[in-house]
């Protein structure tokens, strides 16, 4: 027992041949020191615990878009412009053999907050995240756990340039996932033109509307007021916002399927669910441009990709 | 990882040059003046000159940054006032040269006789200072500028303003006879003089030149933050803990004092100096000199007149203190005078809420006039529970150590402090002189629990963790402030499409009688980019906010010109061409309430692209080609010229 305190005391460069004994004189200085040192660390500490922390770090540029992590899922937006693009597990779902859908998180779980989601984190989480953004980029993130179902939903946001890749990991933890398909959501906006590439405008905009689109930015759009779930060809859809400057492109995959719900004013893209599966990937690529024009010009490249 | 913007502009030696130029030339030309003013007392007091001027005055080179910055001025306004009537066709610019000329080779011959500047010892031990404090500095600057190549220093667009005003041979020592950007003469043109004959020589880009100007500012503060708290304790170790406080301390709202260089915070860092010439002065048994107080109190009062008033006043009781300390001390000592000032700071945290005050800085000043539990948010935001806790701490040490300096800091700094509590538009700004005070009292207090480690590598290694404590608090605060700015990739209060268009401006209309005329926030960063005018800048009058507001609303032809017509600018009030700028900004600014759009404390901050909506509008331009031309167009603006 005696060894690592004479130790402690060399570290300290006490002199052993000290005249007065070890026990009256060194080791009150050596409490009073180790308790200083824990005084000190434990006020820093909480100095620094009530420092304001940002919120919805990280936030990530894509163009000139943002995108962050919000209560209900991850949400693209510019500056304070108050126009937010969301992907949520409030709007996916199931779609399941008898071709009902449920949502991942029903509305009643919603206004009785019964699920839980990492989004609100706990201050030294916080105060973390903000150190950990300036070390290196960071991407968004977020995860949900519904109360009634045995699943967890994460959604990430992986972001270069003007693209962002967003991933939504469903995962079971009693059984396979339940469902024939799957659908991912992009919220858009009344504020919003979305339109395919050839021109078909999904949204209900007026004549005088469209006509006003193709005036200012010299693209032609064809209205249409009949189906009210259309399937998008190609799998590419743009998205103008009138209060926003940057025009968004969704690209899904050749295997997925892309819907408008003009209903619930969301793009809506369906994957199969693989019997058997426990964990499921869906990812959707988001693309930003400066005008409705360098989108389309861009588009032949999106179409090219795998 | 991303480039540390700071590391890209190294590269830009005229900025570099420019920004060492704003210290060093005062100095330079400082030190010359001093030995001279200093040869003439010893000529009547019959002491060697050299040995007087070295020997006499502790933190000299403060002394003569005073003196040669006062004499900058006075040339600047002997050039303008007494000169320029008689140089014929000369225009200002070409006066003040040949004056600066003379002056210049006049201090090389000075200083070149008098040698050495310092002893070599004492320039060895500055430069080890000098060093850490760069290092730290740099640390700091790094961790704010981390997500932006831009300052964001909302006020260096009007300052450059007024600088570029003064380079194109326009002079005053009223700043509003200068340019109407500045409405309000808060301080003389001192600071945009010493700027100005910065960039004379040199004529750098605005944003590195800003840069490199506000990093050696933040040198200077943390020099002072190190050397008030050495002064006053003679502990280095507490200079170290004020200087880390120092560097990563930083008050993002109002006060601005360590990272961004404008009036306030340059008059406080001399103020710092001062306060630790004066307390060297007592700790070296010396009487105060007046014939370096009074040039020092002048430069203070004329470089920021109110911040410079408090900051006189707290010199002044500190003189005071010292010449009458005998008289003093008895009553410093008795509880009574404590309760009183206990109980005027309560009576004026009560009065100054009661007060009605709004009449004050109308508009703009009502806006900063913060409550206790805003106050409360903003320490909060910039220091953590740092200044709940150690403070406290600090002043317990200090009252129980009773040693005359730290108290003498203490009654100053609470002073000042209890000045900021109240709530009256802009107090707040007066944080920017007890900050130095008050991160000493704080330095002592975390010294003090540092004090019972008896290994010193322990206690060293402690600072260390304080520092790496105070930049996580700086992480979160420059978040705080910057997360609601990201523009394409990174946070700013300009866009690159912007600098642009300014460079276009610069190019095709420098030299001519142009005004560019858009929303406040527009002109503010345009007017000193491009190098063209502007009415008031983002300081408009609010004639002008009111025809550009009918101007947004009109239809007709002649209703249009008349609005635009009606943006007069003060001291250019008939333009050869006028420029339109609808930028996303400008629209944003017009979609806004009248309310908002005549208060002068509404801006656009930060950079907004054209939408949909914005093009539409821009259609009804396009409509009427007899009236505009565009002249220039990118996603974030387009430039419209009215036709005569």
């Amino acid at each position: 027992m005696q060894q690592p305190v004479i130790q402690i005391f060399r570290l300290l460069r006490i002199d052993r041949r000290s005249r007065k004994s070890r026990y009256t004189y060194y080791m009150p200085r050596l409490v009073a020191g180790i308790g200083s040192i824990i005084l000190f660390l434990a006020v820093l500490a909480l100095s620094v615990f009530g420092v304001e922390t940002p919120v919805n770090v990280p936030v990530r540029t894509v163009g000139s878009y943002q995108i962050g992590a919000f209560e209900n899922g991850l949400s693209f937006f510019e500056g304070t412009r108050g126009q937010f693009y969301s992907f949520s597990p409030f709007n996916d779902y199931f779609v399941y053999p008898d071709g009902s859908r449920n949502a991942f998180i029903p509305k009643e779980e919603v206004d009785a907050k019964t699920y839980t989601s990492d989004y609100a984190k706990n201050r030294p989480q916080r105060i973390m995240a903000a150190v950990s953004s300036f070390l290196s980029p960071m991407e968004p993130s977020i995860s949900f756990t519904p109360a009634d179902a045995p699943y967890r939903y994460t959604y990430t946001a992986e972001v270069s340039g003007n693209k962002a890749v967003i991933t939504r990991t469903t995962v079971s933890t009693t059984g396979p996932l339940s469902g024939r398909a799957i659908g991912l959501t992009f919220s858009y906006r009344e504020t919003s033109f979305v339109y395919s590439p050839g021109g078909s405008l999904f949204t209900f905009q007026s004549e005088t509307d469209a006509a006003r689109f193709t005036q200012v930015f010299g693209i032609p759009l064809q209205t249409s007021y009949g189906n009210l779930r259309p399937r998008v060809a190609g799998n590419i859809v743009i998205v103008t916002n009138t209060l926003t400057s940057g025009t968004i492109v969704l690209v899904a995959g050749p295997q997925q399927r892309m819907f408008i719900n003009r209903n619930t004013r969301m793009v809506e893209v369906e994957s199969s669910v693989p019997p058997d599966a426990t964990k499921l990937d869906n990812q959707l690529e988001v693309y930003v441009f400066n005008t409705p024009a360098d989108a389309l010009a861009a588009v032949g490249s999106l179409r090219a990709r795998p | 990882m991303r480039n540390l913007p700071l590391l890209s502009l190294l590269n830009d030696f005229n900025a570099a040059a420019a920004a060492l130029l704003f210290y060093l030339g005062p100095l330079f030309l400082g030190r010359a003046v001093y030995i001279g003013y200093t040869a003439a007392i010893a000529r009547t007091k019959r002491i060697p000159v050299i040995r007087h001027h070295l020997a006499s005055v502790p933190f000299l080179p403060f002394t003569w940054f005073v003196f040669g910055s006062l004499v900058l001025f006075i040339s600047a306004l002997v050039s303008r006032y007494l000169l320029l009537p008689f140089a014929g066709n000369a225009g200002f610019i070409d006066v003040w040269q040949v004056m600066l000329g003379l002056l210049f080779a006049g201090a090389a011959a000075v200083n070149c006789i008098v040698y050495p500047i310092l002893p070599v010892s004492r320039l060895f031990r500055f430069s080890g200072v000098l060093a850490g404090v760069s290092v730290l500095s740099f640390l700091g600057y790094s961790v704010w500028q981390h997500f932006s190549p831009y300052p964001f220093n909302w006020d260096l667009y009007h300052h450059q303003t007024l600088v570029q005003t003064i380079l194109s041979g326009r002079y005053s020592f009223v700043t509003s006879q200068v340019t109407d950007t500045f409405i309000f003469n808060g301080y003389s043109s001192l600071f945009h003089t010493l700027l100005a004959c910065a960039q004379l020589p040199f004529r750098p880009e605005v944003f590195p030149f800003w840069h490199w100007v506000s990093f050696l500012h933040l040198i200077t503060t943390v020099l002072a933050s190190y050397y008030i708290a050495r002064e006053i304790t003679g502990n280095r170790l507490i200079g170290v803990i004020s200087a880390l406080t120092g560097a990563f301390i930083f008050e993002s709202i109002v006060v601005f004092t360590s990272f961004f260089l404008i009036p306030q915070t340059f008059t406080s860092v001399l103020f710092a100096f001062a306060v630790t010439q004066l307390l060297a002065f007592r700790n070296r048994t010396q009487t105060p000199a007046l014939r370096i107080l009074i040039p020092t109190a002048m430069f203070l009062l004329i470089s920021h007149y109110v911040m410079g008033t408090v900051a006189i006043a707290i010199l002044a009781g500190i003189y005071l203190y010292y010449r009458y300390h005998n008289r003093v001390l008895p009553y410093l000592k008795q509880l009574w005078v404590w309760e009183a000032a206990l109980l005027c700071i309560i009576a004026a945290l009560l009065v100054s809420a009661l007060l009605p005050l709004g009449f004050i800085n109308e508009g703009e000043g009502a806006a900063y006039t913060f409550t206790l539990v805003d106050k409360f948010g903003y320490m909060v935001r910039v220091y953590g529970y740092l200044l709940l806790l150690f403070v406290p701490i600090g002043i317990v040490r200090i009252v129980h150590q009773r040693k005359e300096p730290a108290l003498v800091v203490l009654l100053s700094g609470l002073a000042i402090f209890s000045l900021v509590l109240t709530q009256l538009p802009y107090i707040i700004k007066y944080y920017v002189l007890a900050r130095y005070l008050i991160h000493t009292i704080l330095a002592i207090g975390v010294y003090a629990l540092l004090s019972y480690i008896p290994y010193t590598k322990a206690r060293i290694g402690a600072v260390g963790v304080y520092g790496i404590g105070l930049i996580m608090i700086l992480a979160n605060n420059t978040l705080v402030w910057q997360n609601f700015m990201w523009y394409r990739g990174y946070t700013a209060q300009v866009s690159e499409y912007e600098i642009e268009a300014a460079a276009f401006l610069k190019k095709v209309y420098s030299g001519t009688n142009t005004l560019i005329i858009s929303d406040p926030g527009t002109q503010h960063i345009l007017e000193p980019l491009s190098g063209l005018n502007s009415q008031g800048g983002a300081y408009m009058n609010i004639d002008s906010r009111r025809a550009l507001h009918q101007f947004h609303t009109a239809t007709g032809e002649a209703e249009l010109r008349e609005a635009l017509v009606q943006v007069k600018d003060t001291v250019e009030p008939e333009p050869d061409t006028r420029l339109i700028i609808v930028s996303g900004r400008y629209m944003v600014w017009q979609n806004s309430s009248l309310v908002n759009k005549e208060n002068i404390s509404y801006n656009v901050w930060f950079p907004h692209d054209l939408t949909y909506t914005d093009r539409l509008k821009l259609s009804t331009f396009y409509a009427r080609p007899d009236l505009f031309q565009q002249v220039y167009a990118n996603p974030a603006l387009v430039i419209f010229k009215l036709k005569q």
